[in-house]
């Protein structure tokens, strides 16, 4: 009962702010002589806006008890509110008292009730600063060509430092006594003691403060400035534990194995690739490709829970790739060997979330190739050892999001898999037990130069070993 | 004009200004106070700390001073010099406002979730109401109830606050079945269901039926199946090889104690303590296996220490968890974050248990040797003779003389326990010698030298040991306090092939004193890797009292062979002696390599307090301990097993976590009955599990009909509030003893060795040991599930499936799934395939008449057997109706739907066709040898007689599967 | 609202939607569908959005695994997404049961070669305990010889010349380190994060948190070779404290593929179907009589049971595979043999099984007999594993399953640098006694890097000097690819919530792509 009348809050605050505003409004164009007769409808405006307000009031009251808000912010915005609302009263009294004085007192400080209340209550709603968004965090570092060779300080501490900090912290502004300009003023410190302890990140005032949680008071830099990116705070971290020295460069400084990883990752991060999601060398010798990575960023809406029911009921399994998400990941292994149209249909109802699909050992209608087409969000798409020939192949040009490509097994030649030049967006293709020839090879190779390509058809020598045992 | 508009619009304005100004006053008021309905501690607020606070503000680890684990910690001052909780005013408790503050490294939880809105209410309003503490009601001794109520009386106080009605009494077919399988996990006997269904099962026979069910020899056997969860009881030791553990006669004493109804304080004291009791009986020894089912590893090169120490431990969790429905063993690594019960205190409970001889040693010892009767008479004559010569002597040289000289209690204890006696991998200083695998047994080599401490040596004039040595030529040499220390006795070693005893004489000892062993021979090198003597244990002991006395050597003999034949043993309880005392030590995180203070046996002090015990009445041992579980004044044993009892009948106990009663348990749905109940238990029923059975079996409660009328899901749907009766898939057991019975395979033998019925090959290969699977013969094929051979390494696979407990700990409470294995097991596995087979010779040999005249298992009324040729045409004809109509009442007792006879008969006729095309897998379904059957299947009328029993066989089959038969209503 | 009230209560709100089926089904069992139980299921996790289910599923996520929502005892094993997105789908985790020598495969140590013969200096003695090492052993030089191999130059030994090849697939951890030096407690820890008996595995804290995506297979399965169980027993596999429905069930190659799998003999597959319809038409009166949801579900389990029935012998049958993928794993049909196993696993992986156990008994390499010498019986072993370990990585990746399947090769513990000198006395072959400061294990696919190589040993190969790792670490990370927060992912037990990890455990970031 209560949350429901909380739900009316939103909606209602909006009237006393308009009431009592137009009241205050009315009221001063009223000194114009011309104008005077606004004058009249005050008492009436204000008496509405202190109803509606009073409503306000009482919603809010109801709405602060079923959602979670933070404590004292909330206390703040009704108190405000109450203020603001016993202030209209003091104007209405000063109103028809007619002491212009009281009046205009009351006037201005509704305005700065309404003002107060009003962003407070935004806050509550669109939470911390949603009037100054966060500046957005370019990257502070130039593209190093190998990190090994560059000079700790000069070609990494420093620019970070200018890009993230030297602008409170520098020549012109130096915020709680600290600059961080130059080797001398980093050493030095600030009024809370030395910024930096070598050989100790946690220990360092300036590590510790940038690791406190984004709303911390003490977190820098502070909200709404440009953060740090994760790589430059591992750098930094390394860099002080390493000696946070101001000559030498990076492969003088002592490195674990994890620290090369680290620095390689920060390397390639300066030359602006790489990062966790984007599949790329990260130490190994071999690019990897998670699954995380066939994810889109943006987000999508829940997908129409009936459809999903209908489909479960054909003994498809339908999950969202992870609870965090709306996206979806459909696969075939217990809905038998025939995927009937229908379903194919189906999946239409939910081609917005679909990006995962495995389809393997089932028949496809030829008439469901074209429905296959159509779902575009695909980024992984499975069809092993399916039907799908080189006629069909064509209807899946469509999927312009499709990264990820299964066709093991599925009788496709060359000459048709060519075509998918025009998946702008596929890395990997499986091929194996398909209908390729090692004579095709070449110009798949050059046909799909971007995709990395896996024909499989591994075999293993018989050495001596696998057959004989030692006594 | 203006003027007069004026004039009555003014009383319009201060109309509306008074409603805003009387709103405003209201709205101030609400918006300043915190109010609401009192608070509940132990039910509202405790749980919110426990939650969100206790994990840092708990006892030992009380951040910034504070901890709301004990009512004056939580008050008291913190660091900050002022305390966290201001009794009667929230906005001045620090808590509260660490709680609502938004700068994250300031509010708490510390980097968690924010408290719900909700949660900081109850707080606040707790704090203003003046923030009254509270015990936990589960550490408060059960009170009397106030006025006497009847179990129906308290669920109906429930069911009128539910808005919900309870069901009407359920008829006799679903009581019948309901109540025997509840009490007796099986069906009564032939003429009892008779009896009863023909009484239409009203209240009178009702109650002769439940009094007879308790007076069943199957009654123990069902319950018994129920402790051993608790008392993780097993046929094997647990790690690794897994080896065989002879501790069935355990089971065999549980099974005798349900049956003859021991109360259940003296139930619990013999388990704990048997052993220290005065004049303890085999039998109270034997109770006492309870606690050796802890786990032993034999594993090479394990150290004997640790997993000695991991069973003790595993002894105080159990007693807790099982008995006291206490998580006690989060406490052996830190102060209990939730329950009030401080790190400490893990280790005084422990040092009650830390005394027992047993050291985790491959022969499990000690043992109560299971003396055959004839031997028994041996002894008796032994100990006779032996007290006579003592009489003699008193009489002799006056009372106590010499007593110490004559006294022959020692052999008693020797041949029925082989104590006292020193394991001999428990010797160190090692020369030439070593412990084999670091824990089976010492090992001498040449020139070898070995300690063993603290021996009791008063009166001792021999070492009697088993060893092995076949070492020809050497010489063996017992010193005292040191490697050269003086000679006790130096003695020759024979050689021989064999493990054997020996008694090594030597002048009478006085005094503890460590013994060093020394041996060398000529035979071997004397620096060599060669093994002379394995040594297995050591005892010394007064010589065998009367020597020279007529009949010495006749007694004498009887006593030696009584000590050398090879019996079975079943590991038992056996306190150190005094010179063999263990000290206990607070082991810091649990770590027993970081031994910290000693402490003395003690309960907690919570615990103390809440009982109001006096310092003096604090037991000092084992015993005393078991004496204070069962202390009426205790709070939680009663109440355990009050709630046990209830969830066995209902499916959920009044508290749903049956392992844990404390804060961090569920609440009770019924704190009122589940206390009137406990005292009923322990006062008025004096312990008597029948007597409190009998008491919920016979309420109306129990009594209701298991349909969900509507609304009963919607409202209640885990049935809590006890609206409809209970309606529950079968415990593991219960299925398989019911399938046996209903396919009259049951075998009702009782007692013995764990039996093997068929199991899977393959299941059983644990590395290092040889032992199969050795499919048990005849009627042990069908014995009740209780008597099932225990693997812990693979348990019976079957009744895993159906959520067995595997037994390598205590096991509180099983938790009922429903999985496609369940349905393969009743389907296909073989024993279940043979109990249908079972079950269609039945039907076909007394079903023969219209079941719904017969009364069940009735074989009089039996169409014979040519009742096979006379159905076998027709597939579908009447008389396979009446098969099916019989075999269902067998199952059920009642008469089957049209519709469900309808299934049925359907895929009978199906099968039948099926079988009539096919003999040959007809016979193979009813697994008869071809051959034999070969000629007859010439003739048509057999093979129809073929397709008949095979036919049936799926409809048992199918049955036996029914979700009627597999739940009970 | 304890966990019974909730699934209660889910069970009435399935019971409602179900029936509507029910009663409109003519056949119970479509071989092709899912039939009723995933009607019935329909309403249940997996879902997106609505029901007071996810509700609950989303405080989960951001609170802690919420069993309420996790365990439901009517369909234990519905699959369920995970909390964050999994960078694998499955794990096969290759036990290599009794601990194979970290010295004679991956950690190579030119030094230990050079003070073979020798007696092991004290200060290595100092404080340590040793299962079987008396007195003073000798040192033992590696037993193989090495060569670097691929682009990442990982050391692999000739005793595995097939894996060799693997080098720049695969992630090597070198420096893992355990507390337990006997092989049960070993490795009850490495499975379930505890020494002692009585805790979940992991397959079955993964089959309780994610169900099983192939509704006609078990989720954990496992497959045990080398003639015995692991040291442990069944434990390893066992689901301790969870419902004993997620335990691993234990798949052979010989007798019933999955345990009563089979129809009784002499009754045809028809028949079977038939008698299960003719059970639920029953259960189904049953249900109109007591309106219980639980008869509901019973139904849906024996549809699945008879469609497992079908199922499940086909994936274990290996059989139908091509003779040249045979030759690749190097099989023997009919016998229990790792290579079989291995084909076996990457079956099941195929049809969506989420945990494959593997584990090959006798690698203890004490050299206390020929059979566990360094240089005769153990020799065996490498041979036995390493073209199936091999050709089971090339067939997964051929397949496209590499990336979304994580694979771990392992021991318990290592094996000493020094010789073993059981009871005091040399032992009469090459051997080493356990160690538990540092071994190998290496992993592949599921998102962790390739060709890649963390942490490092001192030159004998006796302690971690840099990126060591324990059990618990292994276990977060194995979680963490999976999707779930190892510190988050708990099951309420004995008063508190129970973790894999139980206190510590971190992810190995270094290692993850």
């Amino acid at each position: 009962m209560l949350d429901f009348f909380g739900r009316f809050h939103p909606v209602l605050v909006h009237l006393p702010i308009g009431f009592l505003l137009l009241a205050v409004l009315f009221q001063w164009m009223g000194k114009m002589a011309s104008m005077a007769y606004l004058r009249l409808s005050v008492p009436v405006i204000l008496v509405l806006g202190m109803i509606s307000a009073l409503f306000a009031c009482v919603t809010g009251l109801a709405l602060s008890g079923t959602a979670e808000y933070p404590e004292s912010t909330l206390g703040w915005h009704q108190w405000m509110g109450i203020l603001t609302t016993l202030l209209s009263l003091g104007m209405f009294w000063a109103v028809q008292r007619k002491l212009p004085l009281y009046i205009n007192g009351f006037g201005v400080l509704i305005l700065a009730g309404i003002t107060v209340t009003g962003h407070l209550g935004g806050t509550l709603t669109h939470g911390e600063n949603y009037l100054f968004g966060e500046a957005d965090a370019g990257p502070a570092l130039p593209p190093i060509a190998d990190i090994q060779a560059a000079h700790a300080y000069n070609d990494l501490v420093q620019p970070i430092f200018e890009a993230r900090c030297v602008s409170c912290h520098g020549a012109t502004k130096q915020k709680g006594k600290l600059r961080l300009d130059d080797p001398v003023h980093i050493l030095k410190g600030g009024e809370d003691g030395p910024a930096i302890k070598v050989g100790d990140p946690d220990g360092s005032e300036l590590i510790r403060r940038i690791l406190l949680p984004a709303n911390a008071k003490k977190h820098m830099p502070p909200v709404g400035e440009a953060q740090l990116l994760p790589h430059e705070i591992q750098f930094l971290q390394w860099w002080v534990r390493s000696g946070a020295d101001f000559r030498q460069p990076v492969n003088a400084l002592p490195q674990t194995s994890a620290d090369k990883q680290m620095l390689s990752l920060v390397e390639s991060a300066s030359q602006g690739l790489a990062g966790d999601a984007a599949p790329g060398n990260n130490g190994g010798t071999a690019p990897v490709f998670p699954l995380t990575a066939f994810i889109p960023n943006k987000e999508v809406k829940p997908a129409d829970p009936a459809t999903v029911q209908r489909l479960k009921a054909a003994g498809v399994v339908v999950l969202p790739v992870s609870r965090e998400s709306n996206y979806l990941s459909v696969n075939f292994v217990t809905a038998g060997d025939r995927l009937e149209d229908s379903t194919l249909h189906l999946l239409q109802g939910i081609r917005e979330q679909l990006i995962w699909l495995k389809i393997d050992e089932m028949q496809i209608s030829e008439t469901g190739f074209p429905l296959l087409g159509q779902l575009t969000a695909l980024t992984r798409l499975q069809l092993s050892r399916t039907n799908l020939s080189d006629k069909t192949l064509s209807e899946l040009l469509s999927l312009k999001n499709l990264q990820w490509l299964n066709l093991v097994g599925s009788p496709v030649t060359a000459a048709s898999l060519v075509q998918l030049e025009k998946l702008p967006e596929l890395k990997q293709l499986f091929l194996y037990q398909a209908n390729i020839s090692t004579a095709d090879w070449d110009a798949l190779q050059k046909a799909l130069a971007r995709v990395q390509i896996d024909t499989g058809n591994y075999r293993l020598p018989l050495l001596p070993g696998d057959t004989s045992l030692v006594k | 004009m203006l003027r007069s508009i004026g004039s009555n619009k003014k009383w319009l304005f201060i109309g509306s200004a008074s409603v805003v100004i009387a709103g405003m006053v209201w709205l101030i008021n609400v918006a300043s106070k915190d109010r609401g309905p009192l608070v509940d501690f132990s039910t509202e607020v405790k749980p919110i700390l426990n939650k969100n606070c206790i994990s840092c503000h708990g006892g030992v680890t009380a951040k910034g001073g504070f901890s709301v684990l004990f009512e004056e910690e939580a008050f008291s001052n913190t660091e900050s010099g002022k305390p966290a909780i201001v009794k009667g005013d929230p906005d001045a408790s620090e808590m509260i406002r660490r709680l609502t503050s938004d700068d994250p490294e300031y509010r708490m939880p510390y980097d968690h979730e924010p408290l719900s809105k909700e949660e900081i209410a109850i707080l606040r309003r707790w704090i203003k109401q003046g923030a009254k503490w509270g015990d936990h009601w589960a550490y408060l001794p059960v009170k009397k109830p106030d006025q006497q109520k009847t179990i129906d009386e308290y669920i109906k106080e429930k069911l009128d606050e539910q808005g919900l009605r309870g069901s009407a009494r359920a008829d006799a077919a679903t009581l019948l079945r309901r109540v025997s399988l509840d009490l007796i996990g099986l069906y009564p006997e032939q003429d009892q269901i008779e009896k009863f269904l023909q009484s239409g099962g009203d209240k009178k026979a009702y109650e002769e039926l439940v009094d007879s069910l308790l007076a069943s020899p199957r009654f123990g056997e069902r319950w018994a199946s129920m402790w051993l969860d608790l008392a993780r009881y097993a046929d094997t030791k647990g790690y690794e090889s897994d080896g065989h553990r002879n501790a069935w006669p355990y089971r065999d004493w549980v099974i005798r104690a349900f049956n003859k109804d021991l109360p259940y304080d003296q139930f619990i004291v013999e388990q704990m303590a048997g052993d220290l009791l005065p004049g303890a009986t085999d039998d109270q020894y034997l109770a006492t296996t309870f606690h050796r089912n802890s786990m032993t590893n034999d594993e090479g090169g394990t150290d004997n220490e640790e997993f000695r120490i991991a069973a003790v431990m595993d002894r105080v969790n159990t007693s807790w968890e099982g008995i006291m429905s206490t998580t006690f063993s989060c406490v052996q690594c830190h102060s209990h974050p939730y329950d009030p019960f401080k790190h400490d205190e893990y280790y005084k409970f422990l040092a009650y248990f830390n005394n027992t001889r047993d050291e985790d040693v491959p022969n499990e010892y000690p043992l109560l040797r299971q003396l055959t009767p004839e031997m028994e008479k041996e002894l008796k004559y032994v100990m006779s003779w032996i007290e006579e010569g003592k009489k003699r002597n008193e009489t002799a040289k006056g009372p106590g003389a010499a007593a110490g000289a004559e006294d022959g209690n020692w052999v008693r204890s020797l041949v029925k326990f082989y104590q006292p006696a020193v394991n001999s991998t428990t010797a160190d200083d090692l020369v030439n010698a070593v412990i084999g695998n670091m824990n089976y047994a010492l090992i001498f080599k040449n020139n070898s030298s070995a300690r063993f401490r603290n021996i009791d040596l008063n009166g001792a004039s021999q070492m009697i040991w088993n060893f092995f040595c076949n070492t020809p030529g050497g010489r063996i040499t017992l010193r005292l306090d040191s490697a050269n220390g003086p000679i006790i006795v130096r003695a020759p070693l024979a050689a021989k092939d064999e493990w054997r005893y020996e008694a090594i004489k030597f002048p009478k000892q006085q005094g503890v004193h460590d013994i060093y062993i020394q041996f060398e021979t000529p035979t071997l090198p004397s620096q060599t890797d060669k093994f002379s003597i394995v040594f297995n244990w050591l005892s010394f002991v007064p010589a065998f009292p009367g020597e020279g006395r007529p009949g010495y050597k006749t007694a004498y003999d009887k006593y030696w062979s009584l000590l050398t034949t090879s019996v079975p043993g079943v590991p038992i309880m056996f306190e150190n002696p005094a010179n063999l005392h263990r000290k206990t030590y607070v082991f810091d995180r649990g770590n027993r390599l970081t031994p910290g203070a000693e402490v003395q046996p003690a309960i907690p002090a919570a615990l103390v307090k809440n009982m109001g015990m006096k310092q003096e009445e604090m037991p000092s041992n084992r015993l005393e301990l078991a004496k204070w579980m069962t202390d009426p004044r205790h709070p939680l044993v009663s109440r355990t097993m009050v709630n046990r009892l209830w969830e066995q009948l209902f499916g959920n106990g009044l508290v749903e976590t049956l392992e844990d009663m404390g804060t961090q348990g569920a609440l009770p749905t019924h704190r009122e009955l589940l206390d009137a109940l406990s005292w009923k238990f322990m006062h008025e029923y004096k312990w008597s599990v029948k007597k409190m059975l009998k008491e919920i079996v016979m309420s109306d409660t129990y009594q209701q009909e298991s349909r969900a009328l509507p609304g009963h899901l919607e409202k209640d749907a885990a049935n809590k509030y006890y609206a409809r009766g209970p309606r529950l898939r079968l415990s593991a057991e219960q299925i398989r003893d019911q399938h046996l019975q209903i396919s009259g395979a049951l075998s009702t033998k009782m007692y013995g060795p764990g039996v093997m019925p068929w199991q899977p090959d393959g299941i059983w290969l644990s590395p290092y040991n040889g032992s199969r699977w050795q499919m048990s013969e005849g009627e042990d094929q069908y014995r009740r599930a209780v008597y099932t051979y225990w693997k812990r390494s693979s348990p019976y696979p079957s009744m895993m499936n159906f959520d067995g407990a595997q037994r390598v700990v205590c096991n509180a409470r099983r938790i009922r799934t429903n999985t496609p294995l369940q349905a393969l097991v009743t389907l296909n596995d073989s024993v279940y395939v043979d109990l249908a087979r079972h079950f269609a010779e039945r039907m076909i040999k007394y079903g023969g008449v219209d079941a719904s005249q017969s009364g069940g298992l009735d074989a009089s009324k039996s169409g014979g057997p040519d009742a096979i040729v006379l159905t076998a045409g027709g597939g579908e004809s009447g008389p396979v109706d009446h098969l099916i109509k019989w075999g269902y009442r067998q199952m059920v007792f009642r008469d089957i739907t049209n519709e469900k006879l309808k299934a049925m008969t359907e895929l009978y006729a199906r099968a039948y066709k099926e079988f009539q095309a096919a003999p040959e897998s007809a016979l193979e379904l009813l697994g008869r040898r071809k051959d034999s059957e070969h000629k007859k299947m010439k003739s048509p009328a057999s093979n129809q007689g073929l397709a008949h029993e095979a036919a049936m066989m799926i409809v048992a089959n199918a049955l036996l599967n029914l979700d009627e038969v597999l739940v009970k209503n | 609202m304890t966990r019974d009230e909730l699934n209660a209560g889910r069970l009435a709100e399935e019971a409602r939607n179900a029936y509507l089926q029910l009663k409109t089904r003519r056949h119970f069992l479509k071989e092709s569908a899912m039939g009723l139980g995933a009607l019935a299921m329909g309403t249940l996790l997996g879902g997106c959005g609505q029901s007071a289910i996810d509700k609950l599923a989303r405080h989960a996520a951001n609170n802690s695994f919420d069993p309420l929502q996790n365990f439901d005892p009517a369909h234990p094993l519905l699959p369920k997404a995970p909390p964050f997105a999994a960078r694998a789908k499955s794990v096969i985790y290759l036990h290599m049961a009794g601990a194979p020598s970290q010295l004679e495969l991956f950690d190579y140590k030119p030094e230990l070669m050079k003070m073979d013969g020798q007696d092991c200096p004290p200060s290595l003695l100092a404080g340590k305990q040793f299962a079987f090492i008396t007195g003073v052993p000798k040192m033992l030089g590696p037993q193989a010889s090495f060569q670097q191999r691929g682009q990442s130059g990982a050391w692999i030994s000739d005793h595995l010349p097939h894996f060799a090849n693997m080098a720049d697939e695969v992630c090597f951890l070198k420096a893992v380190t355990t507390d337990q030096f006997n092989h049960a407690p070993a490795q009850l820890l490495m499975h379930t994060g505890s020494a002692r008996l009585g805790r979940p595995s992991m397959g079955s804290w993964v089959t309780y948190g994610l169900g099983t995506e192939n509704q006609n297979l078990p989720g954990f399965v496992v497959l045990t070779s080398g003639g015995s169980f692991p040291d442990a027993g069944k434990s390893v596999w066992g689901s301790g404290f969870l419902p004993s429905v997620y335990q691993g069930v234990q798949c052979r190659s010989e007798g019933d593929p999955v345990l009563f799998i089979k129809d009784p003999h002499g009754m045809s597959r028809d028949l079977r179907k038939a008698s299960i319809e003719a059970i639920n038409q029953a259960n189904a009166a049953a249900y109109e009589e007591y309106q219980d949801p639980e008869t509901l579900s019973r139904i849906s389990q024996y549809e699945m049971a008879y469609r497992m029935q079908i199922t499940a012998p086909d994936v274990m049958n290996i059989n139908d595979e091509p003779a040249y993928i045979h030759e690749m794993y190097g099989t023997q049909p009919g016998k229990s043999c790792f290579a079989n196993n291995a084909l076996l696993a990457r079956k099941l992986v195929e049809k969506g099984v989420r945990y494959v156990q593997l584990f090959d008994w006798g690698w203890d390499a004490h050299g206390d007999h020929a059979g566990n010498s360094l240089n005769l019986g153990i020799i065996n072993k490498y041979r036995s594993v390493d073209k199936a370990m091999t050709a089971l990585l090339l067939d997964l990746k051929q397949r496209g399953l590499l990336d979304e399947t994580l694979v771990i090769w392992g021991g318990e513990f290592g094996r000493t640098p020094m010789m073993e000198n059981r009871n005091g006395v040399q032992n009469p072959y090459k051997g080493r006694d356990h160690h538990t400061d540092a071994f190998t294990i290496w992993m592949a696919g599921g998102g962790v890097k390739k060709g890649f190589s963390y942490g490092e040993t001192d030159e004998i190969g006796y302690h971690p000097i840099s990126g060591k790792v324990e059990p618990f670490d292994i276990q977060a990370t194995i979680l963490h690819q999976l999707g779930f927060d190892h510190e988050k992912f708990t099951y309420p037990f004995q008063g508190r919530p129970f973790r894999l990890t139980d206190i510590s455990g971190r992810v190995i970031h270094e290692i993850l792509a």
